[in-house]
């Protein structure tokens, strides 16, 4: 670690997303490191200003004016370090997610070998895997040929081979990247990085070198039994920034301005979510997501095991990957609480293809919000089918993305989150309201303490601890799915029978703990099983315990005006009582 | 702070967009990939003329030709009667090899170029070539080459821009299909009177509308709003569709429907690409002039200015125009609970509304 609590240096921490740019400063407040403030503009890396630079500029701005501390000179350039007057900052770090997904294509010789762990290599990185390449293809020379140059890639991951094992399989693959030399002209020829058996290094960069950008990394795969991915991934990584500093006006200044400390958004998202699963759930399932305008990166699974990805999907330009499909527009319309937009002409599906064109703009009316927690809801089922699946039991969910950081009430950011994620038995909730998981976890890298402490403060206070209960059998609407009792730290108990269909809280403020008695009917699962019952301290948090007995999977009502009505129905149940708002 | 006469409002350039009766125009036409400019600068150009174009597909036909005579590589290689880059006709001699009195040969099995030889002897030959082209889709002359890219296209006219375009660029005669910038397009308001026309409507929800266009040889449909039930048949259709304002049943705002209603009868050039968002390239509609002698560059973008027409853009409250008021933006909380960066703007209706910044674009 090279920073620490003592030397109390103020970070200044970018985030270039693909619809807005945020800058958040974090300064040590009575021996304690702090959010101080939050400074927002639109992204400007596209016309008419096409320099991500402006936008970072225009958010520090907002943030001067909001908090009244002084970052910059009367040039506009940025203070660094800190003058004796406490003006400026010491460090800066950033994070994007604002270009076109690169196209890559993998190479190695058995797909559940060398070819997924090059999979794991670009995981969680904005790409898209435009063609995949193994021994065991059974295609003629030509059409391999045709497909690697009709891939068009950025990068190819050429893997293969344990230390010392196959050859061949890696040699066929070099010669097919010769044979595209010839159809393609220098100008489009990807990068090439090397990751397989390190004997081959040398001779690869001998054929390869003369014609491509080749780069070297230690084998992902040096025994059938081993994996080693960080070398590769932090060389893909390098070859990453590089395409897209030169694609996206004004990357590279931002490059500079943090002296490298730059990365994808996704990868600062994950590095949280880790260390936020080590906190909550240790031994527990997480699910992750942040769903983004253009991309939705995703972290789930249990303990170290956890896997992560990231989608071309997202409340904007990520919806081109859905609009033309049937399945997901009529799932909108099935979820949407109206029915039409304006007179009755006007079908809830063409907001989808507002959001994908104009993905910046902000719902003006509370059909507009409904609509785009809509869109969200759907995106995150998809997100659970592809990730933890539909009957696995969540520990801990964290949640970021404007749809839900920037709700109009932490109520609505929950309702979306249970609806779309569908929660199995208890879970705790925590949006990151400030959408900052990303920078903080580039942040980790010079001073933990940043992260320890920031996480540790109000900025993310989980929002709910949710009880879901699922069952198989159909249990009559008179009939209490489980017997819920919560004793608060001072005695005081609070029970309740919660009926199926039930939506509905327990006041439990954040820094408060209970114990929480759930005694399910037969059949029923509150997490411990089938009939199993629970017995469970708990965390405050800003909507205490939530109780969600609508069943597993749930479905909405039928009608538009049905789901409107539960869906105001549903925001009232989760709202404070007046005493605690004024707590 | 101010512009000419005007406050500027702080804050990034807002997108703009352009609909002028008296425009210069000048439009990047880019491949999505690197390839060859096929136009130099200076020169006059129509809208349908390709200015740069790069491979898309590549049909290729791998020989090993020492397997073919039967030979080692290296016996091969001196077999080779042909070099990279030749091209050969169908039944070419490729590589030839005498013994005594026989004679081995392997011809060219279709027209094509040899495009190299390796160590091994095999020979790789392209026989077929699909290209990825970019037109210049407007009428104009060649203002710079962007090599590999494409060019700019300098035009001058009536430019009006619109939001989403079905990928087709042509050209037509204006034609009026509605009355009004409000009204709906149907499939009776197409008459043979409309073969080959550009037709314009207010908006369109109906599909057959689309058919019908198709059945009498539309050059292109503009309208104001499309909505989702028309989405698949105008991707479908021959011709360009360009929906200047939005999706459903949103109106044409009056400016492009004044502008494109009025000319009857000119020359349009649909150019009804999709809108490039990384590069600010709309799709739009460009009338012919014969002169224009005082014409308005159009421009991606501008900073805010109180007093400037913009438009609120808003999927649920659409064909909202006004006038900028504030000129300091401020943080509110909407009516919906949704917290935002606001200015202050009087429609044309006399109402005054607070809009979120980011809703906000110009109307030049």
């Amino acid at each position: 670690m090279q920073g620490s609590l003592v030397e109390t240096d103020v970070y200044l921490a970018l985030d270039v997303g693909s619809a807005f740019t945020r800058v958040f400063l974090f300064d040590g407040v009575e021996g304690q490191y702090r959010l101080i403030a939050v400074g927002q503009a639109p992204t400007t890396a596209s016309p008419p200003v096409r320099d991500a630079l402006v936008g970072v500029e225009q958010a520090i701005l907002d943030l001067q004016q909001l908090s009244g501390v002084h970052l910059l000179d009367e040039d506009g350039g940025l203070i660094v370090p800190t003058s004796s007057t406490g003006e400026g900052v010491d460090a800066v770090v950033g994070t994007v997610s604002c270009g076109r997904p690169l196209r890559v294509v993998l190479m190695g010789v058995l797909p559940e070998l060398s070819v997924a762990s090059a999979r794991r290599v670009v995981a969680g990185a904005y790409v898209d895997v435009v063609e995949v390449f193994t021994a065991t293809d059974a295609f003629t020379p030509e059409e391999q040929i045709q497909r690697l140059v009709e891939a068009y890639p950025d990068i190819v991951i050429l893997t293969g081979g344990t230390d010392q094992g196959a050859r061949q399989a890696v040699a066929s693959h070099v010669d097919l990247l010769l044979w595209a030399v010839r159809l393609w002209p220098l100008v489009q020829r990807p990068w090439i990085l090397f990751a397989g058996n390190q004997a081959l290094g040398e001779a690869v960069q001998k054929r390869l070198g003369a014609h491509y950008e080749v780069r070297l990394a230690p084998n992902v795969r040096p025994s059938i039994t081993r994996e080693n991915l960080t070398p590769a991934r932090e060389a893909f990584l390098d070859i990453f920034r590089l395409l897209w500093a030169a694609r996206t006006p004004g990357l590279e200044d931002l490059h500079l301005l943090t002296r490298g400390r730059f990365t994808l958004s996704s990868y600062g998202f994950a590095r949280l979510a880790r260390y936020m699963q080590r906190l909550y759930a240790p031994h527990g399932t997480m699910l992750a997501v942040d769903l983004g305008a253009a991309y939705t990166t995703a972290i789930w699974g249990a303990g170290e095991s956890s896997r992560h990805e990231t989608w071309p999907w997202g409340l904007g330009r990520g919806l081109d990957a859905w609009e033309h499909q049937p399945e997901f527009l009529e799932s909108v319309a099935a979820w949407a609480p109206v029915e039409h937009i304006g007179d009755k002409e006007g079908s809830v599906v063409d907001f989808v293809h507002w959001k994908r064109w104009y993905p910046n703009t902000l719902p003006l009316d509370t059909t507009g919000v409904q609509l785009e927690e809509t869109l969200a809801r759907v995106l995150l089922q998809q997100i659970r089918q592809q990730t933890v699946g539909r009957r696995t039991r969540l520990d801990l969910i964290l949640a970021a993305g404007g749809v839900l950081s920037a709700a109009p009430t932490p109520q609505h950011a929950l309702l979306t989150l249970l609806d779309g994620l569908q929660p199995r038995g208890l879970t705790t909730v925590i949006v990151d309201y400030a959408q900052m998981a990303g920078v903080l976890g580039v942040l980790a890298e010079i001073n933990e303490y940043v992260v320890v402490q920031v996480v540790g403060s109000a900025a993310f206070t989980p929002l709910a601890t949710v009880l879901s209960p699922a069952w198989a059998r159909r249990i009559a609407a008179d009939r209490p799915v489980a017997e819920v009792t919560l004793t608060y730290s001072n005695g005081e108990e609070l029970h309740t029978s919660l009926m199926p269909g039930m939506l509905t809280r327990l006041p439990l403020a954040p820094g408060r703990r209970a114990e929480l008695r759930v005694r399910p009917r037969r059949g029923v699962d509150v997490g411990a099983g089938p009939g199993e019952p629970l017995q469970q301290d708990i965390v405050g948090s800003l909507l205490g315990l939530v109780l969600d007995a609508r069943g597993r999977p749930w479905s909405p009502p039928a009608t538009a005006e049905e789901r409107l009505q539960h869906h105001t129905h549903a925001l009232q149940a989760l709202q404070l009582a007046p005493q605690e708002r004024s707590a | 702070m101010t512009q000419g006469t005007q406050e500027l409002i702080p804050g990034p350039a807002r997108p703009a967009v352009n609909i002028v009766p008296l425009a210069l125009v000048e439009r990047e036409r880019r491949l999505p990939r690197p390839g060859q400019v096929r136009v130099a600068e200076g020169r006059e150009v129509t809208f349908a003329e390709v200015v740069a174009a790069t491979p898309r597909r590549h049909k290729v036909i791998l020989l090993d030709i020492a397997r073919l005579l039967g030979v080692d590589p290296a016996q091969a290689r001196q077999a080779l009667r042909v070099r990279a880059k030749d091209r050969v006709e169908k039944g070419d001699v490729l590589a030839e090899l005498r013994r005594g009195l026989t004679r081995r040969r392997v011809l060219a099995p279709q027209r094509g170029r040899v495009m190299g030889v390796d160590a091994q002897a095999r020979l790789l030959l392209r026989v077929g070539i699909e290209w990825d082209e970019v037109l210049a889709g407007l009428n104009g002359r060649v203002a710079r080459v962007l090599e590999p890219w494409g060019a700019v296209i300098r035009a001058e006219g009536s430019y009006i821009e619109g939001v989403w375009g079905n990928g087709q660029v042509a050209a037509g005669l204006l034609r009026p299909l509605t009355a009004r910038r409000t009204a709906p397009v149907d499939e009776e308001d197409l008459g043979l009177e409309h073969r080959g026309a550009v037709g314009v409507a207010g908006y369109c929800t109906d599909p057959q509308v689309l058919a019908r266009a198709e059945d009498l040889s539309f050059r292109g449909l503009v309208v104001g709003g499309l909505s989702h039930a028309c989405l698949e048949q105008a991707r479908r259709v021959s011709f360009p569709v360009l929906v200047t304002d939005g999706f459903g049943p949103v109106p044409m705002n009056e400016e492009a429907f004044r502008l494109l209603s009025s000319a009857e009868g000119r020359s349009a050039v649909v150019l009804a690409e999709p809108w490039d968002q990384d590069f600010g390239a709309r799709p739009c509609v460009m009338l012919d002039l014969p002169h224009i002698t005082q014409a308005e560059r159009v421009t991606p973008g501008e900073s805010l200015l109180v007093g400037q027409t913009v438009r609120i853009l808003s999927a649920t409250q659409p064909d909202q125009v006004g006038t900028l008021l504030s000129s300091m933006p401020r943080w509110e909380r909407l009516p919906n609970g949704l917290k935002a960066l606001v200015v202050d703007v009087r429609l044309r209706s006399g109402q005054h509304i607070v809009a979120p910044i980011v809703n906000i674009e110009i109307l030049r």
